[in-house]
């Protein structure tokens, strides 16, 4: 499913003395079953950007079209309605939405809402559980029992259910431990190769925009600043930090190395492709000497 | 340096039967420290930062701020004022109706007079460099800027200690650096004491001291460059090495052995040419 938008802006409080643009004349193209990664300052509008690809907001002026499904400034709630079950939405400690006896019940509660009979509802319910790493034997646990890291999987599970074509993801691995974020991570990322579902991450690591997404993002004051692959957006490391954001540390690292060493080494932008780069480096060296 | 924070032997549980979420913690902190506190989630690194203000109370073992133990009830009063805290979600802590109300809050509570409160509230925002948001609302802002009003918040108090709880999480790399800077500026000319809560483990390389806690227990204490020597123990913890040390580890199994830990890229870089001029 096509997920796009045409010079779409947003305005809070229109009209009212703390009225404020949010997002500017944004155009953007997410292909079916792509990797996206947005990225910007706090502030930037991702945010208010991402709300609108799934109906939760709808824009003051331009247009976001959902597969088949265009929403223009005045658009009905039902149709909304019909684009939020394609498109889901995990948020911020998405955990604190949490509140049925059982885990089962909670996953279950966004199908029912969406008319899903109560035995596909279970049988999802079990699917998606396991889509996220969780046994069976958790869907009669109460989620509250539950670690962060567990309770934000149930929550994910539960946007899961609903089958969406598409997931938006904003910063779900905040307050997460490394090994959390990373399983997190792999976990979107087989959720893409795997089921096919387009991802769309909102981020503030530029080492997770490096390492899963296919197209980056960057937004800037409500607008939007740069859009490319990994090298096109981390090779202008410059133009990245005036708007407050920065280069991956592996970059980072091996632009001192090059510098160091005074040759030409190229980029890279994840921990392993440094050892590999580093690897090459340190043999052809004592080849060299021998 | 005086000791600010005494933990004596605290143990703590949630329920009267259930597991230990803490088990006998002993931990003094200097007034002027900058204490960074790492561990996995569920080890135990919040409910221990809830006990310093006396949000929780240990079940065994004492707390003292100052002196004053927080179990005690006719000194919390004096104990939250001198124990600022910021948690990781924002949304959780906001009262006021604008981002200048919520700042405002505290101060009122505490009986600031109106001429000083008006003072503290300008300076604390534009230290955080929120001062063209002090009349939105504070749901309109995104959730690092939520996360900017809350440090502000607690800097308007005037705190002596300064806990932050993953308080940076939800910032953009620069504005990151920018809070943690204000922050270091606090802990270095005003003496504020700070600890840190923290999974980012390249802001815990400078602190004065750190401490990794592992499922309710503190499995190391110490200087950063002596408590990164011990990778296996932080791997055990549940955390994940610094680039510079994932690097060497990741560069040891090629083959290419550095003779010294490296804390830091330049340290990395500075190894790598020795290597190869001795290769």
């Amino acid at each position: 499913m096509e997920l796009s938008t045409e010079r779409l802006a947003h305005i809070y409080s229109k009209g009212t003395p703390k009225e404020r643009r949010a997002v500017y004349e944004v155009s953007i193209d997410v292909p079916p079953g792509s990797f996206y990664a947005i990225i910007g300052h706090t502030g930037s509008g991702k945010s208010t950007l991402i709300q609108h690809l799934n109906g939760l907001l709808k824009p003051t002026s331009g247009s976001v079209k959902i597969g088949g499904t265009t929403i223009h400034p005045n658009e009905k709630g039902k149709r909304l309605k019909e684009v939020r079950k394609q498109v889901g939405m995990v948020f911020q400690y998405p955990e604190h939405q949490l509140f049925e006896e059982t885990i089962e019940k909670d996953i279950c509660f966004g199908p029912r809402n969406f008319d899903v009979s109560e035995k596909e509802a279970k049988r999802r319910a079990k699917d998606s559980l396991k889509m996220v790493g969780l046994g069976e034997e958790f869907l009669q646990r109460s989620p509250f029992e539950l670690s962060g890291g567990q309770m934000r999987r149930v929550a994910i599970a539960g946007v899961l259910a609903m089958k969406p074509e598409v997931l938006i993801l904003d910063e779900p691995t905040a307050g997460l431990d490394p090994r959390g974020r990373r399983e997190m991570m792999d976990l979107f990322l087989s959720l893409q190769q795997e089921q096919n579902i387009t991802i769309i991450l909102v981020t503030h690591s530029m080492e997770d925009a490096a390492r899963y997404a296919d197209e980056i993002i960057v937004m800037s004051g409500g607008s939007v600043y740069m859009e490319g692959t990994r090298t096109e957006i981390f090779g202008q490391g410059d133009k990245l930090q005036a708007v407050g954001l920065d280069i991956p540390e592996s970059t980072r690292f091996l632009q001192s190395l090059q510098e160091r060493f005074g040759i030409s080494i190229q980029a890279g932008y994840t921990e392993d492709e440094v050892v590999e780069i580093i690897e090459g480096l340190m043999k052809a060296g004592m080849h060299n000497d021998g | 340096m005086k000791d600010l924070i005494i933990v004596h032997d605290v143990s703590f549980r949630y329920e009267d039967e259930g597991p230990y979420r803490l088990a006998n913690i002993n931990l003094t902190v200097p007034k002027g420290e900058w204490l960074s506190i790492v561990g996995h989630n569920g080890s135990g690194k919040s409910t221990l930062a809830k006990l310093l203000n006396g949000l929780l109370l240990p079940d065994e073992g004492t707390v003292r701020i100052s002196g004053k133990r927080t179990d005690q009830e006719r000194h919390l009063w004096e104990i939250r004022k001198q124990v600022g805290m910021v948690f990781q979600n924002p949304d959780n802590q906001f009262v006021g109706t604008t981002v200048k109300d919520d700042v405002a809050f505290g101060l009122e509570n505490n009986g600031v007079p109106r001429e000083e409160m008006i003072e503290r509230i300008s300076d604390s925002l534009a230290r955080v460099q929120m001062t063209e948001y002090e009349n939105q609302e504070p749901h309109q802002l995104s959730g690092g800027q939520k996360q900017r009003v809350a440090i502000a918040g607690v800097l308007a108090q005037k705190p002596d200690v300064i806990v932050l709880d993953e308080a940076t999480s939800m910032l953009d790399p620069i504005g990151r650096k920018e809070v943690l800077q204000t922050i270091r500026e606090l802990n270095e000319q005003d003496g504020i004491t700070v600890l840190s809560i923290t999974h980012d483990l390249e802001e815990a390389i400078k602190a004065d001291r750190m401490i990794v806690m592992k499922q309710g227990k503190m499995v190391a204490s110490g200087a950063p460059k002596d408590v990164f020597q011990n990778t296996d123990l932080l791997l055990d913890a549940g955390l994940e090495l610094p680039f510079s040390l994932t690097i060497q580890k990741k560069l040891k199994e090629k083959d290419i052995h550095l003779p010294t830990p490296t804390l830091t890229q330049s340290e990395l870089v500075d190894a790598l040419w020795n290597y190869q001029l001795n290769a």
